[in-house]
């Protein structure tokens, strides 16, 4: 457990990338983005109950799939270290699961990465749209701030139909 | 001589940077000076260093978290006298 907790503490204190570079005032970590996808996949765990997905795989992927940055840091789109980004975290999660003996990381990273299974590409939506909610919300409070990329970014990405339902009801909130 | 540490491993993504603003900012400055790059994860562990980059000179903590930019190096430098 404490080899565990070594590398999940790093991300309670690792700022998002995106967020710095906006030169937003105390960005939300790797960690609270996890745990936000993890609460949306867990809401519609209990509102979905019809749609055909293993939620708690699910809930799971959305709080292993950014561990990778605990040894590697935030890289986002925009940089230079993005083209080594895929290989880096392989080989940072083979470090991290085997360190923390947690072989069950590998495979939901992977199959996160694959991004073939309806699990898979649903996390990857709540990826999107938590960063689509946050943008909102970040805005909200700061008014003179324009993250507008960050949503049309999400917008494109976004790709199964409860994703976009999603998103359309996150997009209220821009009127709001 | 000053010695610098830098701990951070080899796959984050401000390996190279951290390396090369600390270098060009000592280099520019003309002083005598060695960088060790340590990258060994376990070893930070065991040493406490949560957060890469982790900077030391002459076993003085200087910066930790991030990549410092040119100025802050500067700022660094001048602060610890190591130049006016």
């Amino acid at each position: 457990m404490r080899r565990l907790l070594f590398y999940t503490e790093k991300l309670k204190h690792l700022p998002r990338s995106g967020w710095l570079r906006k030169k937003i005032q105390t960005p939300e970590t790797v960690a609270a983005h996890s745990w936000q996808m993890a609460m949306m996949a867990m809401q519609l765990s209990r509102t979905m109950i019809k749609e055909n997905y293993d939620f708690d795989k699910i809930i799971r992927m959305c709080l292993c799939h950014d561990i990778a940055e605990s040894l590697i840091g935030d890289i986002t789109p925009l940089e230079e270290a993005y083209a080594k980004k895929q290989e880096a975290e392989k080989s940072a999660i083979n470090f991290i699961a085997e360190d923390a003996d947690i072989p069950e990381i590998i495979i939901l990273f992977r199959e996160y990465e694959e991004n073939k299974t309806p699990e898979a590409q649903l996390a990857h939506d709540l990826d999107k749209l938590d960063m689509y909610a946050q943008s909102i919300d970040y805005e909200k409070k700061d008014q003179t701030l324009d993250l507008s990329e960050f949503r049309q970014s999400a917008e494109k990405e976004i790709k199964t139909p409860l994703g976009k339902a999603i998103l359309k009801d996150l997009s209220r909130g821009l009127k709001a | 001589m000053i010695n610098i540490r830098i701990y951070c491993n080899n796959l984050h993504r401000e390996y190279d940077n951290v390396y090369n603003i600390v270098n060009k900012v000592m280099a520019e400055n003309g002083l005598e000076y060695k960088i060790w790059r340590l990258t060994d994860e376990r070893d930070m562990e065991y040493r406490s260093i949560m957060f890469q980059p982790h900077i030391v000179i002459n076993n003085r903590v200087v910066y930790a978290k991030a990549c410092p930019t040119e100025e802050e190096m500067w700022s660094i430098l001048k602060d610890m006298q190591l130049i006016k």
